[in-house]
Formats: C-alpha cells, sequence, structure tokens
C-alpha cells in the first residue's frame, strides 16, 4: 500500500510537469484584462471568459490560419501514403540486391533537417515561381514524411504472413491486386498510425511555410501565431495564450482519443528502425 | 496483361519514392554542397567558387560559440529526457490506476507544436504577473529571474523547455523496453534474496541498455534538429547565446542572405547527423 502511494504521487508530479504549462496558458486564455495583471497569479479564472478567443477569430486570421493547415495536412497525408505504400511494399515483398542498403539510405534521409534542404529548395522555388504555392509546399512536406512513413508502413507489411499472398497469386491475382484487395485492408492499423504521425508532423511543420510562404493569407497555424506573438502588445498575453490554446488543441485532441495506437506505433517503429 | 508483367519488377514500386527523395533530398543536398564553395547571396545571381566561406566558417570564433552553445542544448536536454524518461517510464510500468493519465499527458507534450511550446514557455518565463516560473520563484524568497534575458538564462530556458517537450517520447520507448523484460528475471532474483535496488541495477538496466543506446541516438539528432521552440522564445540571443547549430544555418541564410555561409553549416550539420546515423544503425544491426 505505501508503495502504491508513492507510485501515485509520482503519478501526480510527472503529470503536473508534462500537463502545467498547457494548463497555465488554458488558465490565462479565460482570463480577463484585469485578471491577468493580479498578482499572485492563480490557477483557476476568477470569472471565466470566451473573449479572448472572440477577439482572437475577430481580429486575427486565425480561422485562415486553422483552415490553411488543415489543407496542407490533408494533402500531405495522401501524398505521403501514395508514396510510402508502394515503396513499402516493394521493400517488404520483393527480393533484391542491396535492399538492406537502399533502406539504410531512406533512414539517412530522416536524419536531415528541413533546414539543410530548406536552402535550396527555397533558391529554387524563387525562381520557379512557386514561392507561395501550395503545391510546391506540400510537396516538400511528403518529402521529409516519407522515409518515417515508408519504414513505418514496411513494418506493417512485414506483419503479414507471405502464406497470404501465395494463395492470392495461385489464385491469379496481380500484384496490384494484392495490395489493394488483402495487403492494404490488411495494414490498416499501421496506414492509420502513418496518417497520424504525419498529420502531427504537417500539423507542427514551422520552418518550411516560415521560408517558403510570405502572403500572410497562406500561412499555417505555425507560422501564423509567430505573427500573432508579434503583433499583440506584452500587454496582451490573455490573447496569445488563447491563440495558442487554439493551435494546440488538434494535436492534444488526437493524442487522447488515439493514445493506444500512438504509443504502440511509436514504439514499434522504433525496435524496428 | 502488360502492367502485371511491368508490376513484377521491384523497382517500379519504388519510383515515386526516389523520385520525390531525388528531387527533394538528394538534388538540394548536393546543391548545398555545390554552394559551399561559392560566395553565392540571396537575391544575387552571379557568383565566383572560393574556399573562403569555409576559411571564414572555421577561423571565425562564432562557430566555436555556436557548437559550444548547441553542445549545451543537445548534452543536458539528452541527459535530462533520458533520466526523466526513464523514470516515468518506471512509474507508468507499476500499472497503478492512472497510468494511462501520465501516458496522456506525456505524449501530450510531446505533441504540441515547438513553435507553440516556445510562445508558451515565453509566456511562464515571462516577469510579469502571468510568468508564473518566476512567481514560483518569488515564493521561495527569490528576485525574480530574467529567464530570457542573460545569456545563461535564456540557454538555461530553452534546454528547460525543451527536455519538457522531448520527455515524454524518451519515456514512452523506454516504457516499451521496460514491458519487454521477461517477468521470470525478476521472479528468480526475488527468490535469490535480491532487493528492489540490486535488481534495477542488475536486471533493469542491463536489459534496458540497448533501448537506452537508441533512444541517445534518436534523442539527439532530434535535439540537434531543433530550432522552432529556441526560434519562437529567444530568436536565437540574447546576442547569440541561444544560437544552435540549426538557428545559425537559417539565420546565415535568411537574415544575412549569405547562401555560401549558410551552406558551410549546413554541411557541419549533415556531417554530424551522418555521425550519429552511423552509430544508430549499428547500434541496430547489432540489436537484430
Amino acid at each position: 500500500m505505501i508503495k502504491k502511494i508513492f507510485v501515485w504521487i509520482g503519478y501526480a508530479i510527472v503529470s503536473l510537469f508534462f500537463l502545467f504549462p498547457v494548463l497555465w496558458v488554458f488558465s490565462l486564455s479565460l482570463k480577463t484584462k484585469a485578471e491577468l495583471f493580479e498578482y499572485p497569479p492563480t490557477l483557476i479564472p476568477k470569472s471565466p471568459t470566451f473573449d479572448n478567443f472572440r477577439n482572437v477569430f475577430q481580429n486575427t486570421s486565425m480561422w485562415r490560419y486553422l483552415f490553411n493547415s488543415f489543407e496542407l495536412v490533408v494533402f500531405t497525408v495522401l501524398g505521403t501514403l501514395l508514396v510510402a505504400i508502394p515503396a513499402g511494399y516493394a521493400f517488404s515483398r520483393f527480393r533484391f540486391k542491396n535492399k538492406q542498403k537502399y533502406l539504410f539510405l531512406v533512414l539517412v534521409f530522416q536524419m536531415i533537417s528541413p533546414v539543410i534542404i530548406g536552402i535550396p529548395i527555397y533558391k529554387y522555388y524563387a525562381s520557379l515561381g512557386l514561392i507561395n504555392n501550395y503545391f510546391g509546399l506540400v510537396m516538400v512536406y511528403i518529402a521529409v514524411q516519407i522515409p518515417f512513413t515508408t519504414f513505418l508502413i514496411k513494418g506493417g507489411f512485414d506483419a503479414i504472413p507471405k502464406e497470404f499472398d501465395e494463395a492470392a497469386r495461385i489464385d491469379g491475382a496481380t500484384r496490384f491486386q494484392l495490395l489493394r484487395k488483402i495487403i492494404i485492408p490488411v495494414s490498416l492499423p499501421s496506414i492509420a498510425s502513418a496518417t497520424i504521425f504525419t498529420s502531427i508532423n504537417a500539423w507542427s511543420q514551422f520552418l518550411l511555410p516560415f521560408i517558403l510562404i510570405d502572403k500572410e493569407k497562406m500561412f499555417p497555424v505555425s507560422v501564423g501565431i509567430l505573427l500573432t506573438q508579434g503583433n499583440y502588445q506584452e500587454i496582451s498575453t490573455h490573447f496569445v495564450a488563447a491563440a495558442s490554446v487554439i493551435s494546440l488543441v488538434p494535436a492534444v485532441l488526437m493524442v487522447i482519443f488515439l493514445q493506444k495506437f500512438i504509443i504502440k506505433s511509436l514504439t514499434a517503429g522504433a525496435l524496428k528502425g | 496483361m502488360k502492367s502485371g508483367k511491368l508490376l513484377e519488377r521491384w523497382w517500379i514500386w519504388l519510383i515515386p519514392m526516389v523520385a520525390i527523395l531525388g528531387i527533394f533530398y538528394l538534388y538540394p543536398l548536393l546543391n548545398v554542397f555545390f554552394l559551399s564553395f561559392t560566395n553565392s547571396e540571396i537575391g544575387r545571381n552571379d557568383f565566383v567558387f572560393t574556399f573562403s566561406k569555409y576559411v571564414n566558417v572555421f577561423t571565425n570564433d562564432e562557430l566555436w560559440h555556436v557548437l559550444k552553445v548547441t553542445f549545451l542544448f543537445v548534452g543536458f536536454s539528452v541527459v535530462f529526457q533520458l533520466i526523466l524518461g526513464l523514470f516515468t517510464a518506471m512509474l507508468i510500468n507499476q500499472n497503478q490506476f492512472g497510468a494511462t493519465f501520465v501516458k496522456v499527458s506525456m505524449i501530450s507534450a510531446w505533441v504540441v507544436p515547438g513553435i507553440i511550446t516556445g510562445v508558451v514557455w515565453k509566456i511562464m518565463y515571462s516577469s510579469s504577473n502571468w510568468g508564473v516560473i518566476n512567481y514560483f520563484v518569488k515564493l521561495l524568497g527569490f528576485d525574480s529571474i530574467p529567464f530570457l534575458y542573460t545569456p545563461g538564462w535564456a540557454l538555461f530556458s530553452v534546454t528547460l523547455a525543451n527536455i519538457w517537450r522531448g520527455t515524454g517520447f524518451s519515456g514512452i520507448m523506454q516504457y516499451a523496453a521496460l514491458r519487454a523484460i521477461p517477468e521470470q528475471l525478476y521472479e528468480a532474483a526475488s527468490i535469490d534474496g535480491a532487493n528492489s535496488w540490486q535488481k534495477f541495477w542488475k536486471i533493469t538496466l542491463p536489459q534496458l541498455k540497448p533501448m537506452l543506446l537508441i533512444n541517445v541516438i534518436l534523442i539527439t539528432i532530434y535535439t540537434f534538429n531543433t530550432y522552432d521552440s529556441v526560434y519562437a522564445l529567444t530568436r536565437g540571443g540574447p546576442g547569440n547565446s541561444t544560437t544552435v547549430l540549426s538557428l545559425i544555418t537559417y539565420k546565415s541564410v535568411f537574415k544575412y542572405l549569405d547562401l555560401g555561409t549558410g551552406s558551410v553549416y549546413a554541411i557541419l550539420m549533415i556531417g554530424l547527423s551522418a555521425t550519429f546515423t552511423i552509430i544508430y544503425s549499428r547500434l541496430m544491426k547489432k540489436e537484430n
């Protein structure tokens, strides 16, 4: 019993450590300006109000940013799956020379920061007129996502016994039919986790839109919030807090609902490389 | 029928991936390499080939300063994410009521976009009344701390925010590894009369070692590539005190418009990332 109590105290400390910053901005986002300046500050707002959220939606392009991020996420997920599924299939089901080396090469790309590829890409895009172009931006997002997603999907495909394939092949199915009718449906969980991770990453992506987009109406949330932080004065921290809450809610909701999934695929991905 | 035949070839399936990685990774990488030997600038088309950017970067004190900052930022982040991650992993592995809640809170911190992490912590570090950390500092009887405004404190502050963000990931990984340790090992040790402390040092840690090593490399790479939370917190300042390697790379190109120098820094980043990756793959091979 004593051990249990210690564990619970540990749970309380750890959760508080992780949740406190989020709770604190949430609390600020519900405070009035007068209460913002009160000392000592309290975690529970005395007269909670949604006015700050209203202000953010009225005075910044927050709706626009959210919609832009959403659009970028959707196209990135679709594009990434379209590329990573066939690649994962090839790595899972074909035997060919130097396969391990190619896989390693894909892994190497994952380790390279977008800052590095952002430099030349900015240069080409500027000369090709692709600055402020979502197609161009999504292509880079997809490229950034491909390595991890390919590994994740290959892992899912590897878990399907090869006998499935053989049975279907004897029945005369082409590889394409096999993939569409058997492999993809059976490995939907790994495709779902690929979707989750790609969405979270695309939502967080900052540097690429920061350098490749300079039209304010086209900013995703990550860049928009920086602008919001800069435009509001220090004394409007309650508005910045509201804007932060708006931009972190989608990711946090995803975690709450898909917690099991995320943990499982995080660990599976890491263990298999 | 023809297309059926074509689909029997493995490389057909890889074409989309190779095309995209080729255009958006390989070609840019070669280009960065090329640019690092030029004096190119943003907004100017002519350039000459030169080694001078390398010479400038390597003879300038700025590089050593940036490497020191990067080393401290990455080093402290990795050590604390690892230790705190192990601690939380062992706690949730007790599987008491509430463990799921702890897991959710850990991953929540991890999925908060880096930029928002920076914005949120900047609010908490403030010296104004809403700066909750300074509220606690004052409660303990100290003067309010200029968390983001003196070089030493600023580096501490960006590192702490990064530890907060990354510990969840590290903890979840180690939790998975803990669960994979066979229960029999502990039972056998209990029969031999080992206490919890001995079990931790003789069973848990050795069994966990492979995952800890993998974790070290992964966290090192992630932290090394981090720029967004630092950017939102301090923009690399005051002065250059929180300018890590990825930030100076960004600044050289997009603030000072110096493509050549930025590319030299980028090459340096590639070299370091490559080293980490090779270590990582060696560890993976050993595991399999």
